[in-house]
């Protein structure tokens, strides 16, 4: 009796192990067919980083002495950028000093000291310099350009769409683009269109006119990670050209599946 | 003096027609398929050209056996003397063996009780390698001899219970029964007259079976139909009738000549008689049923039935292959080699079981699909010629024949493994029984694992159908093999079960 119950049971074992072997082969057959049949409706669309760029301005005449950046150089807000000297100035304030008593003079001094401190700019935001205009000797008078840089906030993104693929943007809202350098996906959301429709660029294989569409960082911090005209992608599903629904379905499924393994790690700012 | 002609019985015209129409269509099938240019996946394409290449070779040594038997004139037939009077006159000795393992009772008590009363005088003796008490008793209560090899004479299955045996007898002549073939009154009288011819050695007349009500014991039945009615008597024409276990007669002086039944630990009946052709003996076929048996009616059984036959085909074909034998006549040769190579057959069965699989799991197929019809109008006519090749030649082809034979597929390459790695084989006879009762599963988990994977692979196959008509046939064809095979399963669970 013992006997037969083992040998039903090790039958059963080589059919369970038998159905098991077949679904996960038919299992494996069937992600490959899904992946493909995704991968034949997956648009792939790069959106590129722009960045807020800004002129630093001098806000006192004078001749630079120090230029302590260089392009690409990233700094953070209160760090010195350009060191100018305007030794006039500092007679002038010299020589105003030594009316102590004087009290036009002597506040005349004072905001001539403010003057002096105007001399050294800093750098008003955090940001990564992208031009610089001055150098030593160089001389520089009130509103002078010195640098411009480029900061972290109001950064944008900006993807070129045909108009099926602009719907289907429209559509999808808040997407997920992948930034290949640094591995990750980032959350980003439209904002607003491009407001003049930009020509077909000269070679490009469609006379088709282009959409331009902004984006947001759906969280600002990332920014400070992206560079200036970089590219990321973003995925669009074109689920609509499928005649019959199970598909969108699995499509779905599986996409929701496989991000599992691809989500957006917090980003490490330290660099 | 009456001379038996045993040639072939005629056949019929439709026969002849598809006999020669058979190369025209192997050809143009040929033609296209050994075409690199219409080649799909290459990996596959090269499965698929060893297959075909199988599967031809097949075809074409059943093809020139036939063919050739029946376009040979007629000086060439065999004649051989067929006399009584020989028999009267020289009174000849025979010992009939029954070799018996731990068979049913019932089938051995009707075997024994027929042999003994065979009508040309003779003893009887049962050898028995199970050691049953049982069967002791029954050979003493139908008054037949009992011989038991001790357990330090054990050895070599059942040629080596035969030598045993042989030790024992007397007579100038032996038959050899299985526990389960009981021979008919006449088959004595009928037999030995051929020992006429002083170079004959063996006489072999027909496996028949008459348990045809079981469904793996028919598709067999009707398998075998082949070899008996065409093969082993065109084999007769060219002296290369081979032994095939049960219902024949040795001269035992030819035997002992080549040192005794050959002792290994399956085949050893053909293993003897290539050596008895070797020395020049001649070995004929009647064929004439004269001994009733049974078919392996379990899938187990089935399945253990076909290990053994193979692992003799490709023994002989690896250890004594049949071509480079000195001594034996170039048809002879051929036609060992025709039995040799039958089993390989397992390996295209199964890679024409793989290849639509994989066509629906993972959408790559052997050949080209630019143009399909191109493939069916070269497949088709091949298709109809090989395959209803057999229902031709019997006029009846039944689902139990079509199911068995593509699931011997397993054993087939079972059998292969095991002779190229020199297993020891445990002989276990057809119906008896083991120590433990065989794991089925054991036995059949190739082919529940596939029917399994057909049923999956079709509706993977019909997700984002990219080409719907070579879809369509390959399901076709995945489904019809998941049904032969699940037959298969199905009838030999029942039989297990109704044990």
């Amino acid at each position: 009796m013992k006997a037969k119950i083992l040998d039903l049971f090790l039958n059963g074992l080589f059919l369970t192990c038998s159905f098991a072997a077949a679904a996960i082969i038919a299992t494996i057959a069937i992600t490959i067919k899904v992946n493909e049949a995704r991968s034949n409706l997956e648009i792939v669309i790069p959106v590129t980083v722009e960045k807020n760029e800004i002129s630093v301005l001098s806000l006192q005449s004078g001749v630079v002495q120090n230029v302590t950046v260089s392009v690409g150089q990233s700094v953070e807000e209160g760090d010195i950028l350009v060191e100018a000297d305007n030794p006039q100035l500092r007679a002038r304030i010299e020589t105003l000093e030594q009316f102590t008593n004087n009290l036009s003079a002597q506040t005349e001094a004072r905001v001539g000291i403010i003057q002096l401190e105007n001399l050294t700019s800093t750098a008003p935001k955090n940001g990564t310099i992208n031009n610089v205009f001055v150098n030593a000797g160089h001389p520089i008078e009130e509103g002078t350009a010195l640098v411009t840089m480029l900061t972290h906030d109001n950064s944008r993104l900006l993807a070129e769409f045909t108009t099926e693929e602009y719907l289907l943007a429209k559509k999808a809202g808040t997407v997920r683009a992948y930034h290949s350098r640094l591995y990750q996906f980032f959350e980003i959301r439209p904002t607003e269109v491009r407001p003049d429709v930009s020509d077909a660029q000269p070679g490009s294989d469609s006379d088709e006119k282009k959409i331009g569409l902004y984006y947001e960082f759906v969280n600002p911090e990332d920014a400070s990670a992206m560079i200036h005209n970089e590219d990321l992608e973003i995925t669009l599903y074109d689920t609509d050209t499928i005649t019959y629904k199970p598909i969108k379905y699995i499509v779905n499924f599986w996409d929701k599946v496989l991000s599992l393994g691809k989500r957006a790690l917090p980003i490490n700012i330290n660099k | 003096m009456m001379k038996k002609n045993i040639a072939t019985k005629p056949i019929s015209n439709i026969l002849l027609l598809s006999i020669l129409i058979a190369p025209m269509t192997i050809l143009f099938y040929a033609v296209y398929i050994f075409n690199p240019i219409n080649s799909g996946n290459t990996y596959l394409y090269v499965f698929q050209i060893l297959a075909d290449i199988i599967a031809m070779t097949q075809i074409g040594a059943l093809w020139i056996t036939i063919l050739l038997d029946l376009l040979q004139s007629d000086h060439h037939r065999r004649d051989l003397p067929h006399t009584l009077d020989w028999l009267k006159k020289k009174k000849p000795t025979v010992d009939v063996f029954i070799t018996v393992t731990n068979e049913p009772l019932s089938i051995v008590s009707h075997t024994i009780t027929k042999a003994r009363d065979m009508d040309y005088p003779h003893d009887t003796y049962v050898l028995d390698d199970g050691d049953s008490q049982e069967t002791k008793a029954l050979a003493k209560k139908l008054k037949v001899n009992y011989i038991s090899r001790p357990q330090k004479a054990k050895g070599y299955a059942k040629a080596g219970n035969i030598t045993y045996g042989l030790k024992h007898g007397k007579g100038e002549f032996f038959a050899i029964f299985d526990a389960d073939h009981a021979p008919r009154k006449s088959f004595l009288s009928e037999l030995l007259p051929f020992f006429e011819t002083k170079k004959v050695a063996l006489v072999q007349s027909p496996q028949h079976y008459t348990n045809l009500q079981n469904f793996i014991a028919s598709g067999t039945s009707q398998a075998q139909e082949i070899f008996y009615k065409y093969v082993q008597p065109a084999k007769n024409s060219y002296n290369a009738a081979f032994c095939v276990g049960t219902n024949m007669l040795y001269r035992k002086s030819s035997v002992d000549e080549i040192g005794g039944i050959h002792l290994i630990d399956h085949s050893e009946d053909i293993w003897t008689t290539i050596r008895l052709h070797e020395l020049g003996y001649e070995s004929v076929f009647y064929n004439k049923i004269l001994a009733d048996g049974r078919a392996p009616e379990k899938i187990t059984s089935y399945l253990r039935q076909q290990n053994r036959w193979a692992q003799g085909g490709f023994s002989l074909f690896f250890t004594k292959n049949p071509l480079f034998v000195p001594n034996l006549t170039a048809d002879q040769k051929l036609q060992y080699l025709f039995s040799n190579i039958h089993y390989f057959s397992g390996f295209a069965i199964c890679v024409y079981l793989t290849l639509p699989l994989i066509y629906l799991l993972f959408g790559i197929h052997s050949m080209s699909l630019e143009k399909p019809v191109q493939w069916m109008v070269h497949f088709i006519p091949y298709f109809i010629t090989v395959y209803f090749l057999p229902l031709f030649l019997l006029g009846t082809l039944k689902l139990s024949t079509i199911s068995t034979s593509i699931a011997s597929f397993s054993s087939y390459i079972e059998a292969f493994w095991a002779t190229v790695m020199r297993q020891k084989h445990k002989w276990v006879s057809t119906e008896g029984t083991v120590a433990r009762k065989p794991l089925i599963m054991k036995y059949i988990w190739p082919h529940v694992f596939y029917v399994f994977l057909c049923f999956m692979a079709i509706l993977v196959g019909w997700y984002n159908v990219q080409d719907i008509h070579t879809t369509a046939i390959t399901t076709f064809w995945v489904f019809l093999n998941a049904y032969f095979l699940f037959s298969f399963i199905r009838h030999g669970l029942i039989a297990e079960v109704k044990n």
